[in-house]
């Protein structure tokens, strides 16, 4: 591989030029998605990958910056539904207001997971974010009284207008969660420059020299966990609204393992990581024609093909295919972009 | 000259076996001070319970005269307290600058200018780009102490900064310890090697099965019998 394309001026400029160009064409096509497919079907499968994405970016954020991988996010997600569909049913609240509240709630309750999970490390943190997922999942299938148990919550307003902004077709779901889902990229990549994204770098890659270097790893790997449970939160408003309907099939485990599955099949290291894996998790049935059940059992083989064969994703897959195809400049262009 | 460290019947148990077992010690603004004793004498345990990785189960520890038992490491930094480790630790991924970057982004402050200075001193300037894994062993362990120095240190703890180190690298690690003195740091040293660390110490302290053996100049520790059997042998003599 041709290092010296990265370390100087030129290969840099190059690998920056690289990068716009590949981010122009992927923002192209997500504007364009909606023109070119013809099915309700298609553009309900367009508003799942960004709502995926955007907590699946946020899972990445979490995995990227602090090395933690959280089944949690599966109850995260769940629980902005939830407090979303509370609100607005039980209290009336708007959208918009909902959206806001959502997102702090979340981050307060990822908080609270965070705090004792975080004094774990992997395999460990894993199962206590798995614990919590199928806590809040049995909170909403037993506390009939606010949650209406399997039943669940059904939303019939759609949200009100705010400015030009109409949220009543797929298609105004579609451009209103695609920005949401760019604006979380763009944060993630922000955060990550931040002095406490370079602290959860540290934390990620050495946590017990950060500790020694000054930096409180349990306090900002808690920051990073409730930044990440943001996302969720935002992700599982929009859900509940764009459904209209929140049950506790939507929360628990089971959902947090899939958005890990989605994560890994992108491959983190790459800015675009998550969204590939979002799209091939939601078009893979469709691609194939598996049954719902039959795309569960092959994400399951995809996730254990990708750890044996793959291990930085189907992005890293392709990196590793062209820079074996001797196309190096190119490889070094669209580069891991830790 | 004041007191930066002071250690008090300290004692470290882990299930009812002593690591520690009531250590005194203390050292001088500006002072190296050597910690040697052979595998298993308490020697990195003592470390630990100074630098707040371990809690002691008795005893004090006094920085600057103020009582820091069982306080986070993170925050022992904050008091000008640094330790380098064992092994020779980075964050493997990160660039050498990046690496020596970690410490300010961690205390809140903005100025990176002293990350020139501190890859001055510790050797790495032409490296400065280079990812830290990259870098050749000694090179490393010039880096942990460099991201250790980044954290503006009153005291720092080296622990067996020269092991694995051949001659030449061990008498630039010497050199450097000196700068770093001169920096205004106090240090103190553990080490096995005593050809580097009795001609840097001012003072001497030897641990035997986490008891202190013998506390002296390198020329009292040279001379002194039982330090003589208890580290180096019988045969030495």
């Amino acid at each position: 591989m041709d290092l010296s394309a990265t370390s100087n001026g030129r290969g840099l400029i190059g690998q920056t030029a690289g990068r716009t160009l590949l981010w122009s064409a992927a923002a192209a096509a997500g504007l364009l998605y909606p023109l070119l497919t013809t099915t309700a079907k298609g553009l309900h499968q367009g508003v799942l990958v960004c709502l995926y994405g955007i907590v699946v970016y946020g899972l990445g954020f979490l995995y990227s910056v602090a090395g933690q991988l959280s089944v949690a996010h599966g109850a995260l997600w769940g629980i902005g539904a939830y407090v979303t569909a509370l609100l607005a049913l039980k209290l009336g609240v708007s959208f918009w207001i909902c959206l806001p509240i959502a997102a702090i709630a979340t981050a307060a309750f990822a908080g609270l997971m965070g705090y004792p999970s975080l004094r774990v490390k992997g395999h460990y943190f894993l199962i206590m974010t798995f614990a919590f997922a199928e806590i809040a999942r049995t909170i909403a299938l037993n506390w009939r009284d606010v949650t209406n148990g399997d039943t669940g919550l059904v939303i019939t307003a759609p949200p009100d207008r705010l400015g030009p902004i109409v949220l009543n077709t797929r298609m105004d779901w579609y451009y209103f969660t695609f920005a949401l889902m760019i604006i979380g990229i763009f944060a993630v990549a922000l955060l990550k420059r931040s002095a406490l994204g370079k602290r959860l770098t540290a934390i990620g890659e050495n946590d017990l020299l950060a500790e020694a270097s000054g930096v409180a790893a349990s306090r900002d790997k808690v920051i990073a966990f409730m930044i990440s449970g943001v996302y969720a939160g935002i992700a599982g408003t929009c859900w509940a609204f764009y459904q209209h309907y929140v049950n506790p099939d939507s929360l628990g485990s089971h959902t947090g393992i899939e958005f890990i599955l989605m994560l890994l099949i992108g491959g983190n290291q790459f800015l675009l990581g998550p969204i590939v894996g979002v799209i091939v998790a939601i078009f893979l049935p469709d691609v194939f024609g598996f049954s719902p059940t039959q795309n569960e059992i092959a994400l399951g083989i995809a996730l254990v093909a990708i750890i044996l064969f793959m291990p930085q994703g189907v992005l890293g897959a392709l990196r590793l295919l062209i820079v074996r195809a001797g196309i190096v400049r190119l490889a070094n262009k669209v580069g891991p972009d830790r | 000259m004041s007191r930066v460290l002071e250690v008090r019947d300290l004692k470290k148990r882990f299930a009812g076996i002593a690591a520690v077992d009531g250590i005194d010690l203390s050292a001088e603004s500006l002072e190296i001070l050597a910690i040697i004793g052979p595998n298993g004498s308490g020697k990195t345990t003592l470390f630990n319970l100074i630098s707040g990785f371990l809690k002691p189960t008795a005893g004090d520890i006094l920085l600057n005269g103020e009582r820091i038992n069982g306080i986070p490491p993170h925050r022992l930094v904050r008091r000008g307290l640094a330790r380098s480790f064992q092994q020779a630790m980075s964050f493997p991924n990160l660039s050498v600058r990046d690496n020596v970057e970690v410490p300010i982004h961690a205390s809140g402050r903005r100025h990176l200018g002293d990350v020139t200075r501190i890859l001055e001193l510790c050797g790495l300037s032409e490296q400065e780009h280079m990812p830290a894994n990259t870098l050749p062993y000694g090179k490393q362990r010039n880096l942990g102490i460099a991201i250790a120095m980044a954290t503006r240190p009153q005291l720092l703890l080296l622990d067996e900064p020269a092991a694995g180190l051949g001659d030449d690298a061990a008498r630039d690690l010497a050199r450097l310890i000196r700068s770093i003195r001169e920096q205004g740091v106090t240090l103190v040293v553990i080490d096995h090697d005593m050809p580097f660390l009795l001609p840097i110490a001012d003072r001497v302290i030897v641990m035997e099965t986490g008891k202190k053996l013998f506390e002296g100049t390198a020329a009292d520790v040279l001379a002194h019998e039982r330090v003589i059997e208890v580290y180096l042998g019988h045969d030495a003599e």
